[in-house]
């Protein structure tokens, strides 16, 4: 049980010993914890921040699941299934999705994988994950003391005249968590390419770090922008600065363009990480090279550049001009483009490479599939007119589910599994595991399926009360969302036990290559004892796909 | 230079610079530079969606934005360019001179600046208190003194014109607070070569609050003056 | 690095620059010069934080790495505006799509600016202007 921060009764540090010494043991007390610069121990915290807000968005989802049983309102009553929805998708998107992968795994990883010793700036590290904090504190406090209810998206003017509720506390909340996402991305740029060890060229580097940095580019250029906004909208809603209030002529609309200045990349922000964890996981399980490295690497910064120019695809029926929408309709096909190229080059590393069906790698699959139908159902919602027709309807529900909890959740558990003998140095029950995955699989699809046929036949998202003739597809889902619930929670469990009672876990125990896998399970504090001299390419198994000729 | 009275204690800035996580000087020096470019890339952004409403606002009431700016007071305004340009200049001088191992002309430059800065924030906070008396803020109600026709555009250059002033002034005091955390360390001559940096990256900050001003005030001051003089 | 300084000189002389340029902006504001004050405006406002950024934050002397660095805050500065400024540019192309401001506008309609007409914008080109 070398994992869990909790103090040892003798709260003294411990003295040095260099045997066997690794991150976890180094010292045990809460001080140790709460104060510590080292990026794996933040990474820990963080594990444990956004996986309490994991539990707690999902409690808010159980929920609503259950209001939609019925046609009926019987469990709760308008205002509060306002609120259980607001508070669902705030805690996900802000507190769960963004910081998800990029806070735990790349947190852990990134320094690891470069042959680092710790971030460029370990104090913001530490920094960043105390502004998370907060700002869910503020969060947790708007959710106890009565809620908000403008939905996560915060649309003027009701927000920022209309509502009645905590729109303040959380839209402070969610500035400073703003600004823990900025710290992190900002770190993760500045140690990508300042820190590399010697001989780890760019096209040396994991594509989780590609990855990663095409995600910290958004985080820098876009959060900032929901900081201005949001801003903004407090100034209005505090001060009576009537920036979007129609009543002086100000438009509402330019509040939205702010808003998914950031919002559409955000998305990016959740499912670029997402792609770098699959691109890992496929190389390791088929011992081959990820096929087409540079298309791959050159298709993450792609989707960040392109992922800027698409937002108005959020805003077709919002009184945005036509010749407007056309654009970011036309922008917003371009971007499959790229995400199209990674799909390809997962399945071709596949169909070349030896392949064992490790719970990562069921994972892995499954985020191929789910993710190929969340792309191609954006694609329908990019084409203007047919967006008129399922706008804001469980057609859009659907859609960016599969692309967030579908690609999203599905590649953070596979990357949990797959490095969770490197984060802890334990390893957990297969058959339990191989169990879950599958689970999530079919409670996910369950869920989300048919929330495209409710969509497409016309049931509008954020209503509680629906046309008896939708009942059938909503109980279908919300069997689903219980499915995927249990299914959630397995992992928990055999993961805390695997704490105490999993085997201790070599230092490759997947027989992968990649800095991460050359160093002890736990990792010692400063990673590596010398610092590692790259002179191999990235996924350089053996007999896999040749590399690119370098240029 | 004098050295500091023997302390105890000594100074975090007199340990050797480099930190555990970096191989040398110069990879700390680059990081630190690169990511204080960065965080002001991240700046940028946040005055960048102010400068949106305002571009989007004064395209679509170009005349009540003209109309509206006049009540600002350009002699102000010029005076107040002034001092930040001059404090640019007195930064730009503290960093040399704290490049050059000079440490208290280094802290006599900061303290210039930060002089020039509390002037500028003085200037600024005497505009927002006349804009007051005058009855031509649109903050929390308040009576406005204006009710022509284009009453509303009005209001929104001035809620404009607070909020982006304001968040600069915000910058300002902030960056006044961190020259004061390097100043008062230089004066003492406890600037190692760990200083220097710090008091590079401070500038940074203060001339990119600078340079938002300096789009700044012909933006909100001078629409149009030549058409109401 | 304690690495070359700009000479004592070149400061001096960008801030006498950036004074030349603080008069010329305040002088031409005052002379009729028409929709170009605006941009006249902001070529010198744009020229002074050129030289504020190269020679007092010393990019001129500084690696690639910085240069891009600006120039991308540059960029997605020029998209954050650009494609929001199409929206608001194009929305009276399309005779049947009523502006904000015409939505906005209460019964007695001339207490509000009339939204823009297309030829102010200059878009002759365009089919159907209203």
């Amino acid at each position: 049980m070398s994992a869990a921060p909790e103090p040892s009764p003798a709260a003294s540090p411990a003295e040095p010993v260099h045997v066997s010494r690794n991150y976890l043991n180094a010292s045990y007390t809460v001080r140790s914890w709460l104060l510590t610069v080292d990026h794996k121990r933040i990474a820990i915290l963080y594990l444990l921040g956004v996986t309490l807000f994991f539990f707690l968005g999902g409690a808010a989802a159980v929920l609503f699941r259950l209001e939609l049983m019925t046609p009926q309102a019987d469990l709760v009553e308008s205002e509060t299934y306002n609120k259980l929805f607001t508070l669902h998708g705030i805690i996900m998107i802000f507190f769960f999705l963004v910081p998800a992968i990029p806070a735990v795994l790349g947190n852990f990883l990134v320094p690891i994988m470069i042959g680092a010793r710790d971030l460029a700036f370990p104090k913001l590290n530490l920094m960043s994950w105390y502004l998370f904090m907060i700002g869910g504190v503020f969060t947790l406090w708007v959710t106890v003391a009565g809620g908000v209810d403008t939905g996560w998206t915060f649309y003027t003017p009701y927000s920022s005249t209309y509502s009645n509720t905590y729109v303040m506390a959380t839209a402070v909340g969610i500035f400073i968590t703003g600004f823990s996402s900025i710290l992190t991305g900002l770190n993760f740029v500045v140690t990508v390419h300042k820190m590399r060890a010697p001989g780890m060229t760019w096209f040396r580097l994991p594509l989780f770090i590609w990855s990663h940095y095409a995600t910290s580019l958004i985080m820098i250029l876009g959060t900032p922008v929901l900081a201005i906004t949001i801003l903004l909208v407090a100034l209005e809603r505090g001060l009576g600065i009537g920036i979007f209030d129609p009543k002086l002529g100000g438009d509402p609309i330019l509040f939205q363009h702010l808003f998914w200045f950031y919002s559409h990349p955000a998305v990016y922000i959740m499912v670029l990480p997402a792609m770098g964890v699959q691109s890992e996981l496929v190389a390791a399980f088929s011992k081959n090279r990820v096929f087409g490295y540079r298309f791959v690497a050159y298709a993450s910064i792609a989707i960040a550049v392109l992922g800027f120019l698409v937002w108005g695809h959020h805003m077709f029926v919002s009184g945005q001009s036509l010749f407007a929408g056309m654009v970011f309709s036309i922008l917003s096909f371009l971007i499959a483009i790229p995400s199209a190229i990674k799909v390809f080059n997962w399945t071709a590393t596949l169909h070349r490479g030896t392949v064992a069906f490790d719970t990562p790698l069921l994972y892995a699959i499954g985020f191929i599939g789910l993710f190929t139908i969340g792309g191609l159902t954006g694609l329908f919602l990019a084409t203007m007119a047919v967006d008129v027709h399922v706008h804001d309807t469980y057609f859009v529900v659907a859609h960016f589910h599969y692309i967030m909890v579908g690609g999203t959740v599905m590649a953070y558990l596979g990357g949990i599994h797959y490095w969770w003998p490197k984060i802890t140095g334990r390893l957990y029950p297969e058959g339990w595991a191989r169990f879950s995955a599958v689970l999530v699989f079919v409670g996910f699809n369950l869920t989300f399926f048919p929330q495209f046929l409710l969509g497409y036949l016309g049931m509008p998202r954020r209503y509680h009360v629906y046309d008896a003739g939708f009942q059938v597809l909503n109980v279908m889902s919300s069997a689903g969302a219980s499915i995927l619930g249990v299914a959630y929670l397995f992992p928990m469990c055999y993961l805390l036990w695997s704490l105490k009672y999993g085997r201790s876990a070599p230092a490759n125990p997947w027989g992968a290559v990649g800095l991460e896998w050359t160093t002890p399970s736990p990792p010692p504090t400063y990673n590596f004892v010398e610092t590692p001299i790259v002179t191999w390419e990235a996924y350089e198994y053996p007999g896999s796909n040749p590399a690119e000729v370098a240029d | 230079m004098s050295t500091p009275a023997a302390t105890p204690l000594k100074s975090p800035i007199d340990r050797p610079a480099v930190a555990h996580h970096f191989d040398d000087w110069q990879q700390q020096y680059d990081a630190c530079v690169l990511g204080m470019w960065v965080f002001l890339v991240t700046e940028v952004m946040f005055f960048g969606g102010l400068f949106t409403a305002y571009m989007v606002y004064r395209s679509t009431y170009p005349h009540a934005f003209a109309a509206a700016s006049q009540s600002l007071d350009v002699l102000w305004g010029t005076v107040n360019t002034f001092i930040l340009l001059t404090s640019s200049l007195t930064m730009a001088l503290g960093v040399r001179a704290a490049h050059l191992g000079q440490s208290r002309r280094a802290a006599q430059f900061l303290g210039l600046t930060m002089l020039l800065g509390a002037a500028f924030l003085g200037v600024k906070f005497y505009e927002y208190a006349h804009k007051y008396h005058e009855g031509l803020a649109p903050l929390l109600g308040l009576p406005f003194a204006y009710a022509g026709p284009d009453a509303g555009a009005r209001k929104i250059f001035l809620g404009l014109y607070f909020g982006m002033t304001g968040v600069h002034a915000l910058h300002m005091i902030i960056g006044v607070v961190l020259l004061g955390c390097f100043a008062v360390p230089a004066w003492l001559n406890r600037l190692g070569p760990g200083g220097a940096l710090k008091i590079e990256i401070a500038g940074l900050y203060w001339h990119f609050v600078d340079l938002v001003w300096i789009v700044l005030f012909p933006l909100l001051y001078l629409i149009d003056r030549s058409a109401h003089v | 690095m304690t690495t070359d300084q700009p000479a004592l000189r070149t400061y001096l002389i960008v801030y006498a620059l950036l004074m030349a340029g603080l008069l010329a902006t305040v002088g031409i504001a005052y002379l009729p010069h028409g929709p170009w004050s605006l941009a006249g405006a902001l070529a010198i406002a744009f020229g002074k934080a050129a030289l504020v950024v190269l020679v007092f934050m010393h990019v001129y002397y500084s690696p690639r790495l910085t240069w891009v660095a600006v120039l991308a805050g540059l960029v997605w500065l020029a998209i954050l505006f650009a494609l929001t400024l199409g929206d608001y540019v194009s929305r009276h192309w399309t005779p049947t799509q009523p502006g904000w401001t015409e939505l906005a506008a209460p019964p007695d309609a001339e207490s509000f600016e009339p939204a823009r007409s297309a030829s102010d914008l200059g878009t002759a080109g365009v089919p159907h202007a209203d």
